[in-house]
């Protein structure tokens, strides 16, 4: 941002801005205190190098072999998505974003779907069922992904159904996986959201929200509308 | 599709809990201008620091304050809908300004006061883009990410924000 580009009333709003509050001590010392209580668990645990140690030659092979197992391990790795859980995690939180856009309406001819489908996965219309009705949407990019999000809202209650582009993802590694009506779920917690990953048309969704009963994404999900909804 | 992962991996690393506690300030600054009240602020840099420090995280490198200013804005947006059932709090609560009048000859002290007065005219989606951009210090890229909106939608709302307080400033002066 070139302060040229900025008119100067402006640039008056943003000194007075940037000259703000400061937090107070006790804010700071709450802070540091939580910092210190999870510092251990969030600092990754090496083994120490020895310093001066000498080298010893028998284990060079041994090295070699290891590295090799890892190269090899590594190109199998990549050529899958591995256990998606960073990619399905900030999925998840989109459920907390604003809507962009406007919530896709019902289709007339098939009223168990939604006139809004991505990547061959049209979104279901859960309103006449379940109660739950479409109240926006949004486009995103995850790690070079595109994304849809369709949110849902019953009483005030407001779930996101968001479908990833491109590849299936792993579930997370601690995901419950369940079946329901044939098809597999895999459930687990973020905070206070309740977040389930399923498959459909090879793209992998993912619908979140923070809702009273767990199963209740879960029935979502889940619903063939008397097989209207293709999976 | 060959290029998925490479981008935003590779130059991501874990977040140093050690280095949080620099940015209390300035995430505080944020979620004041957010919340317009020094105790909800409070409540809501505690909280953004309680989800980042749940468990590891991955950030960009130098994407720490982004980072934070995302999470701020999702425990802003469920603060908000629970206090949509609650009494709004009392605007303007005691907190510590960095400016005092009495050490202030060149005014900056109420312009100050002003522009956070002004802040709590504004629609939220104006405010949550001048505190990432002006607040914060985020670029227009980090805050657009933050805030999971399109730059160009970023810049017309950080625009707009700025005229209506700048506009709040020059009338109430």
């Amino acid at each position: 941002m070139s302060s040229q580009q900025v008119p100067e009333h402006h640039r008056r709003v943003i000194r007075a801005l940037q000259s703000g509050p400061r937090a107070p001590d006790r804010l700071h010392r709450r802070i540091e205190a939580m910092e210190a209580d999870a510092a251990p668990r969030l600092t990754p645990r090496m083994p120490s190098l020895r310093r001066g140690a000498a080298p010893r030659p028998w284990l060079r092979p041994a090295v070699a072999g290891v590295v090799g197992a890892l190269v090899v391990v590594l190109v199998v790795a990549l050529s899958v998505d591995g256990p998606g859980r960073s990619r399905v995690v900030e999925a998840a939180e989109l459920s907390l974003s604003p809507s962009t856009e406007a919530a896709p309406h019902t289709d007339e001819q098939q009223p168990a779907l939604l006139r809004r489908s991505f990547a061959g996965v049209t979104f279901p219309a859960w309103s006449e069922k379940f109660g739950w009705r479409a109240d926006g949407a949004r486009s995103d990019e995850l790690d070079g992904r595109e994304t849809a999000t369709v949110f849902y809202r019953h009483t005030h209650h407001r779930i996101g159904y968001t479908v990833i582009s491109g590849r299936t993802i792993e579930p997370p590694e601690d995901a419950e996986t369940l079946n329901a009506g044939g098809l597999e779920l895999h459930r687990f917690r973020l905070g206070f959201q309740d977040v389930v990953t399923f498959e459909r048309n090879g793209r992998t969704c993912v619908l979140s929200g923070d809702v009273h009963d767990p199963h209740t994404l879960v029935k979502l999900a889940a619903w063939r509308g008397d097989g209207s909804v293709p999976f | 599709m060959p290029h998925e992962l490479a981008p935003t991996r590779t130059a991501s690393r874990r977040l140093e809990a050690t280095r949080l506690p620099e940015h209390t300030d300035r995430l505080y600054r944020a979620a004041y201008a957010l919340s317009g009240s020094g105790p909800d602020a409070e409540d809501l840099v505690q909280e953004t620091f309680a989800r980042v420090l749940s468990r590891p995280r991955f950030v960009r490198r130098g994407g720490e304050r982004s980072y934070l200013m995302r999470v701020l804005h999702n425990t802003w947006i469920d603060f908000s809908r629970a206090r949509a059932a609650r009494p709004e709090p009392a605007a303007g609560a005691a907190v510590d300004w960095v400016v005092e009048p009495e050490s202030d000859p060149g005014g900056l002290a109420l312009d100050v006061r002003l522009a956070y007065e002004g802040m709590r005219e504004l629609p939220a989606h104006q405010r949550e883009a001048i505190a990432a951009v002006d607040v914060l210090g985020l670029s227009y890229k980090e805050a657009a990410r933050s805030l999971r909106i399109r730059q160009g939608t970023l810049m017309s709302r950080l625009s707009r924000a700025r005229e209506r307080v700048a506009s709040y400033m020059e009338g109430a002066a």
